[in-house]
Parts: structure tokens; C-alpha cells; sequence
């Protein structure tokens, strides 16, 4: 038998809360990755993935799929809430109509594109995110894993050893993913998307409510327990708000509902108490980590997943908490980069040697998704203008002439936050740039902060973080905050800060960004970047998604395969 | 009477045409011509969608925010649409979206017969209007010198389903199930003991974990 014969697949699959993906990993080492969003164009998409499992399909020409691996328990997923008893009759109606929707059906699903033959197996929830960031764990023992997010099979998180033993678990009722995204639904943007949003108009307020929340609401014992106090908070039945009536008769309501015009620094009430909530869970996550820290005093490196860690903030105040803890969080610590975890479980089914394999000896991060289709057979789309070598120099044109421009090169990000491969870039030190990449181009609301790039000489200048070498600064994980000169830079957020991607030729797992962005952020520039879609649809993917988006934006330059192209528009639709 | 229309809905509605527009174009990327065409049927119906979003922000002051997906999946129906995008029978897909531009003629004279005093927006559903004939026309043409028989077969069907749909949507049979699920749900769950509903929780480890992979 030759060596391709034995080539073994693992299919992972995440679906059903709140991202779908895939995930292909092989025994020799190639990982694909597409998430249901890229190909679906509907933001968030939970479906079932066909569309990405149909994509990935492509990869198999050797080999065939050996295992194929859910993220979670489904049974366990559905049972564990609204399957009390004495819930209301709304709770029952839709817990009825979501076990007829759920991943229970996954297998009959699967048959429907993959045929009859394939292995399945279903990895915990919790311990498919903890092995998706596991690629980051550094070949140390002295190593814990923590989870926290909304819920998933029974339990809103875990902290694992070096082992994947579990050390302490979180149940539903403890859940700080859900306190969050209850406080997105009174904030009167969209639970389990807007949370973002929340996270950055908590800069505009004072946290006059921390003392409050940290006694009454959300406590956290010397054991490290969390109790979230159930008079407030609603987590049970699944037809009912997640907040009881004594919220609103603490905090009140708020009027404002997400939209274009909203002034964020108007309503001092929603920005105290967002910010005030935020502030005690960056306090709780701190005292947690204390405690496990205290309990394991040898611990080298925390490696955080779940969708709480999306919280940038919070891990730029963990990082600067813990200066001798290693704190690694991936780019895609949520459900979508889960699928990651549940393939690999399956690798880990066929050998258990699987186990010491992290990014950095593989042929190629796991973070990364699909190649980029090269624009030139499109040129009644899209019309080359500069090549090569002209590059650099047309793109610092642009720049300095408050231009925006599109890239669209080489590996896919698989994160929320776009890294330099689908980005929408300008001159962050313009303030009319910036201006205008928010508000003409991407249209969204003037209140959400910029993440940028830059080198590691401004990087010092500006920021007070210490720890240049953190991942979470490759991989735009965390927020850091000005020391000095704060006014002086327009790229920075309500309270001097920002999340910055430090590139420099140490970023090695940045192998995909394109070396016209190096190249720039070497000359001194400082990008802003930001994901390359129009507000609330998924990023851009094919050629097609790129044109129309290109057209709806109003843009006209795109950088693709080390050239420069103009979007053709012959009827300025 | 415009502030009674649900903007946001159609705007939703449209933005879901022009996904599975999008859709459609991926299947003609060997043919330019015809694949910018398609494109830019798909930017019609995007551009559409941000005219009605522009009278919901006006009009529909307290519209329900929804989150992205639910606008388009359950709101706009996308999650119930008889198109699917693995299909790569280009005959289904044009026929689809010819009887879908003929759906929102109809939905956009429905709205015009509210609008009668309004010169802007009877303006705007006019363009609309006819962008949507255009469409229709020009995938009529394009079914025709194909695939002309098939075509009349796939049409009928199509209405068929519509036509189907309908009637199973009608209120009645909506509330009939709505009260029976109800029921059923409320005393199902009772019956059930709950000891069958409590979940064991045992101390999660990788090694019991890969033991039990099949447990769901």
C-alpha cells in the first residue's frame, strides 16, 4: 500500500448555535477550513453547513473521509435547557420545535452529501473549543485551558489541565456569555451578534454600577465559583427575556435601538451600565484566573477559548493582569472555530500521538481558510491598473490621499477580525480617512472602534503594553491602551485605546498577510484595517462577492495577487 | 398608510432575492457576458433592499430589531425557499428566479395600492417595477432559446409549489397548529418523568471522551 492509500481524513463540524464551519484535517498535516457564512452570504449562518461541506469536498481527491466529528453532544446540547419542569407553555412549544430542528438529525443530514459511509462521533462542546486553541499550547506541561461562553451541552465553560482533565466546570446558570449577550438584548441591539457593539460603548461610560453588580449580580466566591444571581437574570425558560423584571427596575430601559445615527455618547445610561458590566466580568474572569493560578502556581500558559474571549478588551486587562502567564487566546475562539477542535478530535481517534501537534510545525497555520480565486480571467470585471513592482508606491498614493482600498489575497482569514488578507485598508492617522472607511464605506456606526496595523517601533511609541511577543497582538486578540500624547492619534478609540495587529518580520504564523501591507507598515505607515464587508453581511469570498460588494461600497481599487485592480462600474450602479 | 407597510420586511426580502441572485451568477462564471449581467441583477435587487431600509428607518420608527440571520432566514423566508444553492440545474434556477421577479411585481402592486398619495415612493416602487420586468424578461429570453419545453414543464411546477405554499400558510391552518403544538408540547413534557431530562455530569476528561465519542 503507497503512503497516499493511507491518507485519513477528519471532518469536523460545528452547527446549530451560533456559526457554522468545517473543518478538514488529514493524518499528513493539510487542514481546510470554511466557515457556512463565506458561501451562505447570511451573517452568523447556524445552519447545517452543506454549502461548506459540499466546498470541502474538493480537497478529498486522495483518501477518503475516516472520521467525522460534531462539536458537541446534541441529546445532552437540547436536554439541558427548558426540559425543566413548571416552565411556561411558550418554553415547551419551542423546545418541541428545536429538537425537530437540532443536530440531533446531523447523521441523516450527512447521508443526504456524504453518503452512507462515514464514522461519526461527537466531541463535548467545551472540549472542542479547548482542543481548537490547543494548536497555540506550547510544548510545556505547565499549561491549563480555560473555556467560557453563552452554553453549550449542559455547562457555560471548564478549565482543563495539560491533559484535557477537567479541573473546575461552569454550569448554564453561571454563565457570563449569557449575562453579556442578555445585556446586548437590553441594550437593544441583537443577542449573540451585537455584542461587539456593547463592547465598545462601554468606553463612553463610567462604571458606576460596579459595585452594585459585583455584590448583588454577579459574585464570584475565594473558590472560584460564580453565582449570577437568579432574581435578575432569566436562563432557564427559553421563551421568556433573560431578563427578569428586577433588572429593569435597577437599570431601567433603553430607548435607543441599533441604528446608523445612534450617538453613543448620548445615552449616559446605557453607556454606564454596559460599561459597568463590562468592568465586573473583566473583574471576574481576573479573580478566576487567580484562583486557578493560585491553585496550579506553576501555570506558564492559560489558553482561553469560547465566545467570551471575543471580548478584546478583556483580554488586553487579563494580559496586563498577568505578566507571567502566557494568556493565548486564537483568532476564532468561538463556535466557528470549533469545527477545528472536533477534526482534530477525530485525528485524535485514529492516533493518539496527534496530541503534540501545535501551529508551528505544521506546513501552514490552522487559522487560516481558502486560498483567494486570482481576479485576472475577470477583466470584464475587473481591470488590472499597476503591477508589481508600481505597487507600493500607488498604495502609499492612495494613502496619503485619503484613500481606502480592498485586498483580497492569498489565505483566508477564519476570524471575525480581518487580518490583512480581506481587509479594507486606509491611512489610520487621517482622521478623513478613517471617516470615511466607517461611515461611506462600510457604513457602519461612527461609535465602533478601529483595529489597526503596525510596526513594532510605533508600536512602543504609542502603546504601554510590554509584552510585544504576546500571540494576542499578531492576531488582533486583545485591546491595548495609549501611554502618553493620547490626542495625538486619530486611530484611537473614546478611551485611548485600540486593537492593534503588530506586524513584524517575527509574525511568522502572519506567512498569508501580503508583503504590500509589510512593506507599508515597514515604511511607518499605521493601517486601519478592518474586515472587507459591507455592514451586517458575511465577508467576502468568491469573485462575485467581491464585485458586489466592491459596487454596494462604492469601491474602486482592489489589491489582489501583487497587483493593483479597478473595480469596473459602467453603469455607476 | 406608508407607515403601516412593513418596510423592513421587504427590504429583507429583497436583500434574500439578491443572495440567491448571487447564487445563480456563480453558475454562469464561464460565460462573462451573461455572468455580469446576472451580477448586476444581483446589485438591483441589493439596491432595492437599501431603498426600502431607507423607508423603514423613516417610517418604522419602532420596527422589531432583529439580528441579521433571523431578517433573512425566518423574516425575509429565505430559510424556507424551495431554491437551493447545491443545485446546479441552471433550467431550476432560471425558472426559479423568474417566477420570484413575478412574486414581486405582485408584492410591490400590492404596496402601490397603499401608497396613493406619496410621489417619492410611487417613484421609487415604479424603477423597482420596472427593474423586476426587466429581470422577468430576461430570463424569460434566456429560457426560451435554451430550453423551451423543459422550460414550460419547470414553470408549471414552480407555480404549483407556490400555490401550495400558500394555502398551507393560511391562518387558520397556522393557528390549528400553533394550539395543537401547544398542547401537545405542555402535556408531553409532563408526562415525560424528569429524571429522564437530568443530565449526568460527569467530569469531563479527553481520554473518557474519545471512549464515548458515539454517546450523544
Amino acid at each position: 500500500m503507497n503512503q497516499k492509500e493511507c491518507k485519513k481524513w477528519s471532518l469536523g463540524i460545528s452547527y446549530g448555535h451560533h456559526e457554522s464551519s468545517c473543518c478538514l484535517m488529514s493524518n499528513e498535516g493539510d487542514i481546510y477550513f470554511v466557515r457556512e457564512e463565506w458561501l451562505s452570504r447570511v451573517k452568523l449562518d447556524y445552519r447545517f453547513p452543506i454549502q461548506s461541506i459540499n466546498y470541502l469536498k474538493k480537497y478529498l481527491t486522495d483518501g477518503v473521509i475516516d472520521k467525522v466529528v460534531h462539536f458537541q453532544k446534541p441529546l445532552k446540547n437540547w436536554l439541558s435547557i427548558g426540559t425543566e419542569k413548571k416552565l411556561s407553555k411558550g418554553n415547551y412549544i419551542l423546545k418541541l420545535r428545536q429538537f425537530k430542528k437540532s443536530d440531533i438529525f446531523l447523521e441523516n443530514e450527512l447521508k443526504k452529501i456524504i453518503g452512507n459511509k462515514f464514522d461519526l462521533h461527537y466531541s463535548p462542546h467545551h472540549l472542542s473549543h479547548a482542543l481548537s486553541s490547543s494548536f497555540f499550547a506550547k510544548k510545556c506541561t505547565n499549561k491549563l485551558f480555560l473555556v467560557l461562553d453563552g452554553y453549550g451541552d449542559g455547562m457555560s465553560g471548564i478549565v482543563l489541565d495539560s491533559a484535557y482533565n477537567e479541573i473546575q466546570s461552569f454550569t448554564n446558570k453561571q454563565s457570563l456569555g449569557l449575562v453579556y449577550s442578555a445585556l446586548t438584548e437590553w441594550a437593544g441591539f441583537s443577542p449573540n451578534e451585537d455584542e461587539y457593539k456593547i463592547m465598545a460603548l462601554a468606553a463612553y461610560g463610567k462604571p458606576i454600577y460596579f459595585d452594585f453588580i459585583q455584590k448583588e449580580l454577579i459574585v464570584i466566591e475565594a473558590s472560584g465559583k460564580i453565582m449570577i444571581n437568579e432574581r435578575y437574570f432569566n436562563f432557564t425558560d427559553i421563551s421568556l427575556s433573560p431578563l427578569k423584571a428586577n433588572f429593569f427596575r435597577k437599570f431601567g430601559t433603553v430607548n435607543s435601538k441599533n441604528n446608523q445615527n445612534y450617538k453613543a455618547n448620548k445615552d449616559k445610561l446605557l453607556c454606564d451600565v454596559v460599561c459597568s458590566f463590562q468592568r465586573v466580568i473583566e473583574d471576574t474572569v481576573t479573580k478566576l484566573i487567580r484562583f486557578i493560578t493560585q491553585k496550579f502556581p506553576n501555570t506558564k500558559q492559560l489558553i482561553c477559548s469560547g465566545g467570551l474571549f471575543h471580548n478584546s478588551v478583556m483580554v488586553g486587562v487579563l494580559e496586563d493582569s498577568f505578566k507571567n502567564i502566557d494568556i493565548s487566546v486564537p483568532p476564532c475562539p468561538g463556535d466557528g472555530g470549533s469545527s477545528l477542535g472536533a477534526a482534530f478530535f477525530g485525528l485524535l481517534k485514529l492516533d493518539k500521538n496527534f496530541i503534540n501537534m501545535n501551529m508551528y510545525d505544521l506546513p501552514l497555520s490552522p487559522f487560516i481558510g481558502p486560498k483567494a480565486d486570482s481576479l485576472e480571467p475577470y477583466s470584464n470585471l475587473f481591470k488590472k491598473i499597476v503591477s508589481n513592482k508600481k505597487t507600493l508606491n500607488f498604495a502609499k498614493s492612495l494613502l496619503e490621499s485619503d484613500h481606502c482600498f480592498g485586498v483580497f489575497d492569498g489565505l483566508f482569514e477564519i476570524g471575525p477580525r480581518a487580518l490583512g488578507a480581506r481587509s479594507l485598508i486606509t491611512n489610520a492617522d487621517s482622521k478623513k480617512a478613517v471617516k470615511n472607511l466607517n461611515e461611506m464605506i462600510k457604513q457602519r456606526e461612527s461609535f465602533r472602534p478601529l483595529a489597526i496595523m503596525l510596526n513594532e517601533k510605533k508600536f512602543k511609541v504609542v502603546f504601554n503594553s510590554t509584552n510585544i511577543n504576546s500571540s494576542n497582538l499578531l492576531w488582533m486578540g486583545r485591546v491595548a491602551w495609549a501611554k502618553n500624547n493620547k490626542q495625538k492619534y486619530k486611530f484611537l478609540h473614546h478611551d485611548f485605546s485600540s486593537r492593534p495587529q503588530l506586524v513584524s518580520s517575527k509574525t511568522n504564523s502572519f506567512r498569508h498577510i501580503p508583503n504590500l501591507l509589510r512593506n507599508l507598515i515597514k515604511d511607518g505607515f499605521t493601517l486601519a484595517n478592518t474586515s472587507f464587508n459591507i455592514a451586517g453581511d458575511p465577508m467576502v469570498f468568491s469573485i462575485e462577492d467581491l464585485y458586489i460588494n466592491c459596487i454596494r461600497m462604492k469601491l474602486k481599487f482592489i489589491y489582489s495577487d501583487g497587483n493593483f485592480y479597478e473595480v469596473i462600474n459602467e453603469n455607476n450602479i | 398608510m406608508k407607515q403601516e407597510i412593513d418596510w423592513l420586511r421587504l427590504s429583507n426580502v429583497e436583500t434574500a432575492s439578491g443572495i440567491e441572485v448571487l447564487y445563480a451568477a456563480k453558475l454562469f462564471s464561464k460565460n462573462r457576458a451573461l455572468h455580469k449581467i446576472i451580477l448586476k441583477h444581483a446589485l438591483d435587487e441589493y439596491r432595492h433592499s437599501s431603498i426600502f431600509r431607507s423607508y423603514a428607518k423613516k417610517y418604522q420608527k419602532n420596527a422589531s430589531k432583529m439580528s441579521s440571520i433571523q431578517s433573512l432566514l425566518a423574516h425575509a423566508g429565505l430559510a424556507n425557499s424551495p431554491f437551493n444553492p447545491l443545485d446546479k440545474n441552471i433550467l431550476k434556477v432560471c425558472c426559479y428566479l423568474y417566477i420570484g421577479e413575478y412574486r414581486a411585481i405582485d408584492f410591490n402592486n400590492q404596496t402601490k395600492k397603499l401608497i396613493k398619495d406619496d410621489a417619492e415612493i410611487l417613484n421609487d416602487l415604479a424603477i423597482i417595477e420596472k427593474d423586476e420586468e426587466g429581470h422577468a424578461e430576461g430570463v424569460k429570453r434566456f429560457l426560451k432559446t435554451n430550453h423551451f419545453y423543459k422550460y414550460a414543464i419547470h414553470l408549471l411546477l414552480f407555480k404549483l409549489r407556490y400555490f401550495f405554499q400558500r394555502a398551507t400558510k393560511a391562518k387558520l391552518v397556522n393557528r390549528f397548529q400553533s394550539q395543537a403544538s401547544g398542547f401537545l408540547a405542555k402535556h408531553l413534557f409532563r408526562m415525560i418523568p424528569s429524571s429522564l431530562f437530568r443530565i449526568k455530569n460527569e467530569k469531563i476528561t479527553l481520554e473518557r471522551a474519545l471512549v464515548e465519542s458515539k454517546r450523544m
